[in-house]
Order: C-alpha cells, then sequence, then structure tokens
C-alpha cells in the first residue's frame, strides 16, 4: 500500500472510533438524563444512573484525546500539501480539545454537587440542585464555544483536501462548508438560543460533510497518481503568509 | 495576512474589554447585574469579540510561526506553543464570561437563591475571568519574548520592532505577576505597563500589514537553513 493511501486508512480509522464514541456523551447521555429547567428531576436522574454520567465523562475526555489523534493522522497526511494550513488545522483542534477536557470539569463539579457530601450540608438541597443544574447548563454552553473550533478546524483541512490531488474536490469544499455550518450553530446559539434545534435540523445536510471525509479516507483511502512515488511538492513560500 | 490577523485580534479584544467595562460596577453586583441585563445584547457582543480575539491570535501564531522558522526553528516552535497554551487558558474563560447571563436570567431552577446571592455569584464569576486573563497573558508574554527575539535576529525585519515586542511581552509578565502578588499596587502598574505592550504588538501589526517581510532576504535566511 502507498504511503499517503496507509496514511488515509489510518486517518480514517481514528475518524471512525471518534464518530462512533462522540454522539454517547454528546446527545445520548444528555437527552437521557437531563430535565431542562428542572433540577430536581436532573438531580434524581443523574443520582439513579450515576454510572452511565460517569461513563459520559469519560467518553468527553476520551473523545478529546481522540480527536487529537485524529488531527495529527490527518497533519501526517496532508502536511506536504501546505505546511502552513496543516499547521492551523492542528492549532484549533489543540484548542478545542482543550477546551473540551475543562468542560467537562462543570460535569464534574455538577456530580460532586448532586452527591452533596458532608461539606455540603450548608446549603439546602434545592440550592445545591440548582447550583449543580448552572454547572451542566455552562457545560452545554461550553459545547456551544467548542463548536466554533470544531467548525474552524474544518476550512484548513478542507482546503488541504481541495488542493490535495489524492481526495475529491467536492468533499473538500463540502468540508469547507460545514465550517460555516458548525459557526452558525454557535452563533445561533449564542444569540437566538430559541431557535437552536431547529437550525441544527435545516443545517444538518451540511454538518454531514465530515461523514463523507470519514467514509471516503475509510473506505476509498487517497488516490495516488502512480507517477508520484513520494510526496506533493511543498508550495510553501512568504506570499502566502 | 499575518498582521491582518493581528489587527483583528487586538481589535476585538481591545472591544470586548470596552464592552465589557461600562457594565462592571465595581464591588456592586446589584448594580453590575440591571447594567448586564439592560444591555444583554452588549455583552454577548462583547462574549464574541472576546471568542474572535482568540481564534485570530491562534491564526496570528500559526503565522508568525511560520515567518520566523527560517530564523530558529526549535525557538519559533517555543514561541508557537507558548500561544497556544495562552489561547488554551483563554478558553477556559469563554465559559466563565457566559456565567453571569445564565445566573441573571433567572430560571425556574435558579429560585432556590435569593436575588442577591444569584448577583454576588454573577459578580464573582465576572472577577474570576479577570483572573484568568492575568494568567493567559503571562504565556503571551513569554511568546512575545520569544518572537521578539527572532524579529531582532532576522535579516528580513526592522530589528527596533523585535526589542520593541520583547519589552511589551516582558512587561506583561511583570506586571501580570504583580497584580498576584502585590494586588493594590498592580491595577496602578497596568495602567503603566498596557500602552508599553500595546505599542510593542501594534508596531510589529502596522509593520506587516504596511510593510510585510522582506521575501528576498526572507528567502536568503530560508535556504540558508536548509
Amino acid at each position: 500500500m502507498h504511503p499517503t493511501d496507509k496514511a488515509a486508512r489510518i486517518a480514517g480509522a481514528v475518524y471512525l472510533s471518534m464518530v462512533i464514541t462522540a454522539p454517547f456523551s454528546l446527545i445520548y447521555v444528555p437527552s437521557k438524563l437531563i430535565v431542562r429547567g428542572n433540577a430536581t428531576a436532573t438531580a434524581d436522574n443523574i443520582l439513579a444512573h450515576e454510572t452511565m454520567f460517569r461513563l459520559s465523562i469519560l467518553g468527553d475526555l476520551v473523545g478529546q484525546v481522540i480527536f487529537i489523534c485524529l488531527a495529527i493522522a490527518l497533519y501526517r497526511l496532508l502536511r506536504d500539501v501546505n505546511k502552513t494550513w496543516a499547521w492551523l488545522m492542528v492549532s484549533f483542534v489543540v484548542v478545542s480539545a482543550a477546551v473540551g477536557f475543562l468542560n467537562t470539569l462543570n460535569n464534574i463539579a455538577a456530580l460532586i454537587l448532586f452527591r452533596g457530601g458532608e461539606f455540603l450540608t450548608v446549603f439546602e438541597k434545592p440550592q445545591r440542585d440548582a447550583l449543580a443544574m448552572l454547572f451542566i447548563r455552562l457545560h452545554t454552553h461550553g459545547v456551544f464555544i467548542d463548536e466554533v473550533f470544531w467548525g474552524l478546524w474544518l476550512f484548513p483541512f478542507g482546503l488541504l483536501v481541495f488542493r490535495s490531488g489524492f481526495l475529491p474536490r467536492f468533499i473538500g469544499v463540502w468540508l469547507m462548508i460545514n465550517c460555516f455550518g458548525y459557526l452558525a450553530l454557535s452563533i445561533t446559539a449564542l444569540f437566538f438560543p430559541g431557535s437552536y434545534n431547529r437550525a441544527f435540523v435545516v443545517l444538518q445536510p451540511v454538518l454531514l460533510g465530515e461523514l463523507a471525509i470519514m467514509l471516503w479516507l475509510l473506505i476509498k483511502g487517497a488516490k495516488v497518481p502512480v507517477s508520484q512515488t513520494g510526496s506533493i511538492a511543498p508550495t510553501g513560500s512568504p506570499a502566502n503568509a | 495576512m499575518a498582521g491582518g490577523l493581528w489587527l483583528l485580534c487586538i481589535a476585538t479584544s481591545v472591544g470586548s474589554f470596552l464592552a465589557a467595562s461600562p457594565l462592571i460596577v465595581a464591588n456592586d453586583a446589584a448594580a453590575t447585574a440591571a447594567n448586564i441585563l439592560a444591555s444583554e445584547s452588549l455583552f454577548r457582543l462583547g462574549f464574541a469579540a472576546d471568542l474572535i480575539s482568540g481564534v485570530s491570535y491562534l491564526g496570528v501564531t500559526v503565522f508568525l510561526y511560520y515567518v520566523l522558522k527560517p530564523v530558529s526553528r526549535s525557538l519559533s516552535l517555543l514561541g508557537a506553543f507558548f500561544g497556544l497554551a495562552g489561547v488554551a487558558i483563554g478558553g477556559a474563560a469563554w465559559v466563565i464570561h457566559l456565567t453571569p447571563l445564565l445566573l441573571l436570567h433567572g430560571d425556574q431552577y435558579l429560585t432556590a437563591f435569593t436575588t442577591g446571592q444569584l448577583q454576588a455569584m454573577a459578580l464573582t464569576a465576572l472577577k474570576l475571568q479577570v483572573q484568568v486573563f492575568g494568567i493567559g497573558i503571562v504565556f503571551f508574554g513569554i511568546q512575545c519574548i520569544s518572537i521578539g527575539y527572532l524579529v531582532a535576529r532576522s535579516t528580513f525585519l526592522p530589528r527596533t520592532l523585535g526589542i520593541l515586542l520583547a519589552i511589551g511581552g516582558t512587561s506583561y509578565v511583570i506586571s501580570s505577576f504583580a497584580n498576584f502578588l502585590t494586588p493594590s499596587f498592580g491595577p496602578h502598574l497596568m495602567a503603566f505597563i498596557l500602552p508599553v505592550a500595546l505599542i510593542g504588538e501594534g508596531s510589529l501589526t502596522v509593520w506587516l500589514l504596511v510593510k510585510g517581510v522582506n521575501v528576498q532576504r526572507w528567502n536568503e535566511q530560508a535556504s540558508l537553513r536548509r
């Protein structure tokens, strides 16, 4: 197998593991346990299914680690197209992972408050639950913020795919549009919180760009013309800076 | 391009500061809360500016790494890492920035607390945010010092700019530590030091925007390295 093709398959496999694990922490568990605006019900749910909640925290953390591995795998695949853009892609992912990692602290704080140890007895139970609910809400908002980066990294990624010559151009364009899809979601969450769910449905086709590249990398790999033995010539020049 | 991004970053961070500062009444949680709720969109815009500033700074970091790599690869990488860490630390403040809104909107579940308690928590969040900024700036300061050194050593950018930037970076670090160690004296120093730092960063920004790098010399130094 050609080294570029191999790098593509590895990136695809890492991508797949992220796509499989992410929805558990991000969508499934919150939809099961969190009752919006009702602290007591949420407290009951989370205490009844504490292991599930803890698993979602773990899933969050593992997901960030996979995300960094994915960025490195893609960097290896695409660095020869343009190093600066590849670096920018990795930087966005690294900051996104850092923000995401810290964000899990909000869920952990909520769990501590819900459980209510000895030292928390100075608060009444409704107050504890309310504080915990605040942290749950903060976690949700942390995800909205991270969405900015889930979008941003796709722009250099899409551009590199577009220019690569060994991956389909339309997926590159799709990824770049996908970037603006996430940005639009984040802006909606920030300024028009009421219409977030509708925006999510409307933007769904745009957000599938990531799934497309994942499947392509995994199934088709990279189509490297036979004449090219090594890598493509770097296109760096100070004019890009 | 690096210059343009940097300008965007400085403009938005100043903008975010300007949006927030008239809303915050020191040590008066109730007045601050009333201000924030009265001009909520301004507060949200301030948050957006904060976020954009972080994002554009990431771009600045990557491009500066690229531009200065011919001078010293390892040192420009070091600077870039400090920049990344700084943005990531700033990222921690983004959620804190939104906390006052969540607290003050008074959702159903928050009725367990009195209004006064909620306002006090909101002001605490605002203060925490300022502290996080102070921590992040240590990393930016170190990044500025290494970039300043590289600019001074480079043949394709004027030496003065590098020295100015290094001074600016040093003053970031000093002012930040002064703030933590002597909270009473720190703010006075801050008023004196911020202009110095802004001159350092601003002059390089303007230079990159207007003059760019000397492409011929950049190529020379880049080829020497290879």
